[in-house]
């Protein structure tokens, strides 16, 4: 008798109880995504890409590693196809030549510098700022963030229909963060190789990659 | 011809910027002082003691005839976008108990077709006006003294032919005419009672016994004698003083005075289908003294809650050193608009929009310079190779398809001991500038610090060397 119940329950979809949002372990998500233009990554990510409506981490060991390259195709793309991004509060001066050769429309591409004063609030507000207003992708340098931040920036993200790129320093990989997303970049042997700590709706794949930036 | 007349009872009011339900408006002759606005509680005309001792908390402020005619010539050139010509008046016969009348004027006969018929016109211009922040009673009439006598008694069916007009006219009381009341006292004893009485009366007996003038009036209303007036088009340049009816040094309260001046400055704009691209607004202190804010727009728009935004978050921003008397908006930066007159629900323009705005905010936060558009230049200086642009490039310089450059730079090069060069490394010199006297000699190459690539450069002749940019 007893064994019986869980065997009907199992024939019930759970969609026809709980509505379409559950979601079965043994499929797929369905995430909407822009592809990172590395064939590698995109094999690797669920949905095949940056999460669109959603901060993506990039946590890397330190400048120079690849980090800014990872997101390039994906600013390039979006220019050519007439949408804005911005790059918000970057360390260094993003470098127009390096950007235009990458294929990027400079005409498209807004820099927030970084404020003496404040920089993690300013540089959260103003990404919020721009996402309310349609941005096709922020790239955002954000060191100390609070959760709640954080928070504010995923919801900020999840209202629009852009990809967040966040980039922090490893030393955060331990941190849980709300984002959905989270890889970390660093080079071995002259290569960089990414590694997926984090991601919504798969389970991440334990290998290093390599990318071809 | 076809006059729409809007009669502006609360006007007093609104020019003073007040935003109190209990607030109302006196004027003053000798030592009478009566309201001149109506408050739910107490109609215009009341004399101000007898007002104050039923409701003692009414909040009484002084009638103020200039702010009046600058809120009147405002509205003059927002309703300049119905039709032509535009006129406007306020009559006051500074009697006690008697209110002064708000009048303007615009000639709609040959703007109907355009707006698609009256009733749209009509409705328009009312939800237009309601933005403002005035309200109004609109008379239509064929005559503009007629329009004007049919909108202060309350009549809105527009009337568009002399036979209606008079018929219509003729009903009305006599005391809804604006003539001295002496005069309406001895024509009420004679046993006059409507306009009608008036007409009926021979020509002569009447000019004799009253005046010409009051007989050339009534001719007036029913189109028998012309009507010369002065007519107003908005000017060139912007300009709209407020004076404040206090002190102000907080700046949360200069939003309400302010926001009516953006919303002014968007229906001139609409108006003369401009758009704006920079505003100066000048608040004024104490002693002549002054502070302006200056906002640039990203595109040429006239949305009233951008100008607003920008012009608000800058005052947020540095805040006042004195309390202001007075604000100032002015503009003569225009150009073509981006937009056509009326929004066509475009949503790739919206969006443009959205983001030009998005940038003015940060900008009004943040500062002027923070927010820009790279460049590239067509240089070999490495530093030169790029410019920061406030506005978006109108174009773009071919892509550099020299050797890779790193993808963040240092904007001063950062000074560094000479590092352990491995065999093989390749350099590549840089040697340019030497006809503006800030020529350069590098040997750039790439190196691997602490795991990241990074473009360091030594001078040449020298054993100095610099780090210059990570290939990120």
């Amino acid at each position: 008798m007893e064994s019986a119940l869980p065997a009907r329950v199992d024939r019930i979809d759970p969609r026809t109880l709980l509505g379409p949002k559950v979601w079965r372990a043994t499929e797929q998500a369905q995430i909407r995504t822009e592809p990172t233009g590395f064939e590698v990554l995109d094999r690797a990510l669920p949905g095949g890409g940056w999460p669109l409506g959603a901060v993506s981490e990039v946590l890397h060991a330190q400048l120079g590693v690849g980090e800014l390259s990872l997101a390039l195709p994906l600013l390039a793309r979006l220019t050519q196809a007439g949408r804005p991004v911005a790059l918000v509060a970057p360390p260094m001066l993003p470098y127009a030549p390096r950007l235009a050769a990458a294929g990027i429309q400079l005409s498209k591409l807004l820099v927030v510098d970084r404020t003496q004063s404040d920089t993690e609030q300013n540089a959260l507000w103003s990404a919020e700022q721009l996402l309310r207003a349609a941005a096709g992708a922020v790239l955002l340098w954000v060191e100390k963030a609070d959760a709640h931040a954080l928070r504010r920036l995923q919801l900020a993200a999840e209202e629009s229909d852009s990809c967040v790129l966040l980039y922090r320093s490893e030393r955060y990989a331990a941190e849980s963060t709300p984002s959905a997303l989270r890889l970390r970049i660093w080079r071995q042997n002259s290569a960089p190789q990414v590694e997926v700590l984090k991601c919504r709706g798969a389970r991440p794949l334990p290998l290093p990659l390599r990318t071809a930036a | 011809m076809l006059w729409l007349c809007l009669h502006l009872p609360q006007l007093p009011l609104s020019a003073l910027g007040s935003q109190h339900a209990g607030s109302v408006v006196v004027d003053q002759r000798g030592s009478q002082r009566w309201l001149i606005t109506d408050t739910p509680d107490c109609a215009a005309g009341t004399p101000l003691s007898r007002a104050l001792s039923l409701y003692p908390d009414l909040k009484v402020q002084v009638r103020r005839p200039g702010a009046e005619q600058e809120a009147l010539r405002s509205l003059a050139y927002w309703i300049y976008r119905f039709g032509q010509p535009v006129t406007a008046e306020i009559q006051d016969l500074a009697e006690p108990g008697r209110r002064p009348r708000a009048l303007l004027w615009v000639e709609i006969g040959h703007s109907l077709a355009l707006f698609g018929g009256l009733e749209v016109l009509r409705d328009r211009l009312s939800n237009e006006l309601q933005e403002l922040g005035h309200a109004a009673q609109i008379g239509i009439a064929p005559t503009r003294a007629g329009a004007a006598l049919l909108a202060c008694a309350g009549q809105s069916d527009p009337i568009t032919d002399p036979q209606t007009l008079s018929a219509c006219l003729a009903n009305l009381p006599l005391f809804s005419l604006h003539w001295p009341g002496d005069l309406l006292h001895a024509l009420s004893g004679v046993g006059f009672r409507r306009l009608g009485d008036l007409f009926a009366v021979p020509r002569d007996a009447f000019s004799k016994r009253f005046g010409a003038a009051y007989r050339l009036e009534l001719d007036r209303l029913l189109g028998h004698a012309p009507e010369p007036c002065d007519t107003l088009a908005p000017p060139e340049t912007f300009r709209r003083r407020f004076e404040l009816s206090a002190e102000i040094e907080d700046v949360e309260r200069l939003q309400f005075p302010l926001k009516r001046l953006c919303t002014e400055l968007q229906a001139y704009l609409r108006t003369r289908d401009r758009g704006l691209r920079g505003v100066t607004l000048a608040v004024m202190h104490a002693g002549a003294r002054e502070t302006r804010i200056h906002a640039q727009f990203v595109d040429p728009h006239r949305e009233a809650k951008r100008i607003f935004d920008a012009l608000h978050e800058r005052l947020e921003r540095d805040g006042l050193p004195l309390p202001a008397r007075e604000l100032i908006l002015m503009s003569e930066d225009f150009a073509e608009a981006s937009v056509p007159q009326n929004d066509f629900f475009d949503a790739r323009a919206g969006q443009a929009q959205a983001w030009s705005a998005a940038i003015e905010r940060i900008r009004g936060r943040l500062g002027e310079t923070c927010v820009w558009m790279p460049q590239a230049v067509e240089d070999h200086r490495p530093e030169r190779a790029m410019r920061r642009s406030a506005v978006s490039p109108a174009k773009q310089v071919p892509a550099f398809t020299g050797p890779l450059r790193p993808s963040l730079l240092h904007a001063e090069p950062w000074t560094m001991p000479p590092p352990a060069i491995p065999a093989g490394a390749l350099f590549e010199r840089i040697e340019s500038g030497w006809w503006d006297g800030e020529d350069l000699r590098r040997d750039y190459t790439i190196l691997d610090i602490n795991g990241g690539r990074a473009w360091v450069y030594r001078e040449v002749g020298s054993d100095k060397w610099f780090l210059h940019g990570w290939f990120s």
